[in-house]
């Protein structure tokens, strides 16, 4: 009766119990990181009782509106780069001392590497890349919300679940340790009967599902709802970058979620996909893998690349150089990123021939990022560039990037591949691309885009202190990595034998230390903005003197975006209507605005997705047949309830609209010189402008 | 008439379907051998163009062209995984 | 479809100008299942990766054992005629039920129809894996079996999902009537079925008529 109920879980599941039963030290870190779970929700609990805040997290949590799911998929982010921090410093901190063998079990290290791998790509990077795209791309097209609401909120409650699944990994079983490649036979049923890589595959197998969804959601709304006289051509380069990157999720997800069944096909039904028996050939799980695992590196930095984009013009003062050029070199990247995948295997078998070929692809496609780096160069050129924020990241992007991608066209090489592969040089190259790339043009995304939502900048000073911390982290933290892999040091191991290594990995560890300095900075910068903020505020809307469409609105943006959908004949469209002064002129005619109303869709999916995760780890068959069923019920469910919208009146919209437009023509602005101070209330004031 | 075009639109393509389906199934029943899989690939890749010409509406004009293209690349994506699949896959049997 | 450049929003049957609000709304509907459907057919097209790189066994049952031949025809027979019946419910719908509806009967003949095939391409199917698994083929014997199984498997529960949802559309447009959201979702089913046939091509030429040659 236990069995049927709760399947293979038992008493000793749980670390807790695993640590007052048998404490070691491995047990006190796990079980003290799982206490956080059940003791951060009871603080999460107790806030929202204390403040009342009840209310408004329901509104947030049933909210379709693309600016409120884009903050959520951001929060979950930086709550999930927490752990990810705390897990690389585990192991950099461990291998410091790591010669013949650290402070961590190798059962544990393994754990680490997996989870640290998977939770940083799948439930860091692209929640806060699909975040940005959620808040930005609607404002940059002249839209009032994506194609598909409610699909939007999906996504978000199908990532929630596979978070939801890595945590619970923590407290409940364990996780895999396979990997973030997760490669059978390894993770097959024959050599790990247990819970870890079951929820490896659900949890990435299903946030997988709803990043499918995200791609079909924006590349829908960017072909369907650009406003009036916004050309393909007429684009900025984020929203260029966020439809390449939706492109990328259609085509590239499908193969994980292939290989995720059918290692699950493996693993529950005893298929012979990958064993080592049968007929069954671990190369397809590794070439099916990878044909998703390159395009979604691309997925992952293509949106930052929007970012230094906007970035670079906003900042110089100047249109950005190139445009028609990098336009094609975003979507050169996008189709060579599925030319290239067998990179990430040239040790497995092949031939040459077949290695030359893919080697030679992914050289190329060194070539389109070349142009886009030197594009941006070119439009710092000859503007006046102020070192603000995003642009410190978008520095440290040039030179650090840049080797990163110099060290991914020497692992292009085959034959240095051999020597290269699966060593601490690639550990280095991923990273050096990861954080100066995706993890920097995120910041400067947010510090840049921030004030639009929230209506008030974020601290300077402390956010120049975090960008400085992450940068000097990571070359403290990975470049002596270079060197350890050229010498010889595997990765993914939890000792080493050699002496020779022990300094390296001495500044390694004490990198990674600056690194959890830099990420509480990130919540410091937070926290003290929030504190400042009405000195801060910037009522306007354009606090950095934008150029395109999603600066035309007030800061806090309303929810309909724009009070009429405004009608573009160019690129750069707000700086060409503040040049000719036309910005901020009154309308006429305000008409009624239809948004669609909260729903509790997105939520009820993702406890349900939680509950099927949860009961196919633990063979709780009964919660996973609820559960499907109840996805299935609740879809056919709101197949028959009444479509409900919220109609915001013109009267309304007009007040609002009107009093900005009013403020706007009656205030001065400021110039670019008190960007930073409290003077800007995100009024841009016509300043010297070098290249129009 | 435009109705009875539309009805005779699907008609069409349900009769070239037919007969792009018996065709490699007598070959199969009947024939067999190297030869016939090569008239199997025609008949399936032309049954697939008369599904998305005459079921699914698809055409080289106006909006129906971008709705082509999307399957176009599509395709080329198939032909890119499924053949570099066929082609590393390969590679390595040949090689074990 | 001869719609006059410009009046063909979408893939699939378009609605037309007499169905006035509804058919500038199914642009970005069905435009979105369309996008959808790519994805679903790359990991359907994963599937056949495998399945064509993965060899039979000397030890184990392969195709020549394993296939039957006539109900592989009948399969294809169902299936072929039920996306013709699902195009005439389209039909049905653009044609007699722009503006006001109209009586829905003769819609939901076809489609009920359409659901009758779907049946029976099922239970042919379900007969035929029960037979294979009988005769020594279940996909726990070989790489290829597992293969099999699950290529053939994924699509015919792909036309289970999609059975259930033509019996949801009947229910809707006689509940509802045929209002513009099952107008839509209809045209999207529409979409779904004929991929299904699609898919299908490749599965009887490849898998079933390529195994026997």
């Amino acid at each position: 009766m236990f069995e049927a109920l709760f399947g293979r879980l038992t008493w000793d599941s749980i670390i807790l119990v695993q640590e007052f039963e048998d404490p070691n030290l491995n047990t006190f870190i796990t079980a003290g990181a799982a206490a956080m779970l059940p003791v951060g929700g009871a603080l999460v609990v107790a806030l929202l009782f204390w403040m009342k805040w009840w209310k408004p997290l329901f509104e947030w949590l049933t909210s379709v509106d693309h600016k409120k799911i884009g903050t959520m998929y951001i929060i979950f982010a930086v709550i999930m780069l927490f752990r990810g921090v705390v897990e690389g410093i585990l192991m950099r901190v461990n291998q410091a001392v790591g010669l013949n063998g650290g402070f961590l079990s190798s059962d544990h290290f393994n754990q680490l590497f997996t989870t640290h791998g998977t939770n940083m790509i799948f439930f860091v990077a692209m929640p806060f890349l699909i975040g940005l795209i959620n808040i930005v791309v609607p404002l940059q097209i002249g839209a009032r919300d994506v194609a598909f609401p409610k699909l939007n909120q999906i996504s978000l409650g199908l990532t929630a679940v596979g978070g939801f699944l890595i945590m619970i990994s923590l407290l409940v079983g364990e996780f895999s340790t396979g990997g973030w490649t997760g490669y059978p036979s390894f993770t097959g049923r024959l050599i790990n009967p247990g819970v870890g890589p079951d929820y490896y595959i659900l949890s990435i197998g299903i946030a997988g599902l709803g990043s499918t969804l995200t791609g079909v959601n924006f590349a829908v709304t960017i072909y369907k709802m650009r406003t009036a006289g916004m050309s393909f051509m007429r684009m900025p380069l984020f929203t260029w970058t966020a439809l390449c990157t939706s492109i990328l999720l259609i085509f590239a997800m499908p193969p994980l979620t292939a290989c995720c069944l059918m290692l699950g096909l493996d693993r529950y039904l005893g298929f012979h996909f990958f064993t080592n028996d049968m007929g069954g050939n671990l190369m397809n799980y590794i070439n099916l893998f990878w044909m998703f695992g390159h395009p979604e590196v691309y997925i992952l930095i293509l949106p930052a690349f929007g970012v230094m984009s906007e970035i670079a013009a906003t900042f110089s003062g100047k249109r950005l150089y190139g445009y028609v050029g990098l336009v094609a070199a975003t979507m050169c990247i996008a189709v060579l990123s599925f030319m290239v995948w067998l990179h990430h295997f040239f040790t497995m078998g092949q031939s040459t021939t077949v290695n030359a070929a893919f080697g030679i692809a992914t050289l190329l496609i060194a070539i389109p990022t070349g142009v886009k780096i030197y594009d941006w160069l070119a439009t710092l050129w000859g503007g006046r560039v102020r070192f603000t924020t995003p642009m410190l990241y978008l520095c440290g992007f040039f030179v650090l990037f840049a080797i990163g991608g110099l060290s991914g066209v020497i692992l292009a090489n085959p034959t240095l591949d051999y020597q290269l592969h699966n060593s601490l040089f690639l550990v280095a190259h991923f990273h050096n691309v990861i954080i100066p790339g995706t993890l920097f043009g995120v910041l400067a995304g947010i510090y840049y885009w921030f004030p639009k939502i929230y209506g008030f900048r974020l601290l300077d000073g402390y956010s120049r202190i975090t960008a400085f911390l992450w940068a000097f982290g990571f070359i403290l933290a990975f470049l002596p990595l270079y060197q350890v892999g050229m010498m010889g040091m595997t990765r993914r191991t939890v000792a080493y034998e050699n002496p020779a290594l022990v300094p390296w990995m001495v500044v390694s560890g004490i990198g990674a230390l600056f690194l959890g300095l830099a990420f509480t900075f990130v919540l410091l910068t937070l926290w003290r903005s929030v504190v400042n903020r009405k000195k801060l505020m910037v009522p306007f809307g354009d606090p950095w003197d934008g150029r395109t469409l999603e600066w035309w609105t007030p800061a806090p943006t309303p929810e309909w975006n724009f009070a009429v959908l405004p009608k573009v004949d160019g690129r750069d469209a707000f700086t060409e209507a503040k040049a000719k002064g036309t910005a901020y002129q009154p309308i006429e005619k305000y008409e009624d605005i239809e948004m669609p109303a909260n729903t509790y869709y997105g939520l009820i999916i993702a406890a349900l997705g939680s509950g099927l995760g949860f009961g196919l780890v633990w063979y709780m068959w009964w919660l996973a047949i609820i559960c499907f069923l109840g996805c299935i019920v609740t879809v056919i469910t709101y197949a028959f309830l009444p479509e409900r919208k919220k109609i915001i009146p013109a009267a309304e919209v007009r007040e609002i609209d009107e009093a900005w437009r009013r403020a706007a023509r009656e205030s001065r602005g400021v110039t670019r010189d008190d960007e930073c101070n409290e003077a800007n209330q995100g009024l841009a004031r016509p300043d010297i402008i070098t290249n129009p | 008439m435009k109705k009875s075009k539309e009805l005779h639109h699907y008609l069409t393509g349900f009769a070239l379907a037919a007969v792009l389906t018996i065709i490699p199934f007598t070959l199969v029943a009947t024939v067999g051998g190297a030869r016939s899989y090569i008239v199997l690939v025609f008949c399936a890749i032309l049954q697939v163009i008369v599904h998305f010409r005459f079921f699914l509406h698809l055409s080289f004009r106006g909006q129906q062209k971008e709705d082509l293209q999307l399957v176009l690349f599509t395709g080329f994506i198939l032909f890119l995984m499924i053949g570099g699949t066929i082609w590393v896959l390969g590679d390595l049997y040949t090689r074990m | 479809m001869s719609a006059p450049t410009g009046q063909s929003l979408h893939p699939g049957l378009n609605l037309g100008e007499e169905h006035g609000d509804d058919h500038l709304e199914a642009e970005t509907s069905v435009f979105g299942f369309w996008v959808f459907m790519m994805s679903d057919l790359v990991t359907f097209g994963m599937f056949f990766a495998v399945f064509a790189t993965t060899v039979p066994l000397a030890c184990c049952p392969g195709p020549k054992e394993l296939f039957d031949f006539g109900s592989i025809a009948w399969q294809t027979a169902f299936l072929l005629l039920s996306s013709v019946t699902s195009g005439m419910a389209v039909l049905t719908m653009k044609q007699e039920h722009g503006g006001r509806g109209a009586c829905t009967k003769k819609l939901v003949f076809w489609l009920l129809l359409t659901v009758l095939l779907g049946c029976g391409f099922l239970y042919r199917e379900i007969s035929d894996f029960i037979s294979m698994a009988a005769a020594g083929g279940p996909p726990t014997r070989s790489g290829y079996l597992s293969a099999l199984w699950s290529l053939v498997g994924l699509h015919g529960l792909h036309v289970t999902g999609g059975i259930i949802w033509c019996l949801v559309i009947v229910v809707g447009v006689l509940v509802r009537g045929v209002d513009r959201r099952w107008k839509l979702a209809l045209l999207r089913w529409a979409v779904f079925w004929h991929f299904l046939d699609v898919v299908w091509i490749f599965i009887f030429s490849f898998v079933f008529l390529g195994g026997l040659l």
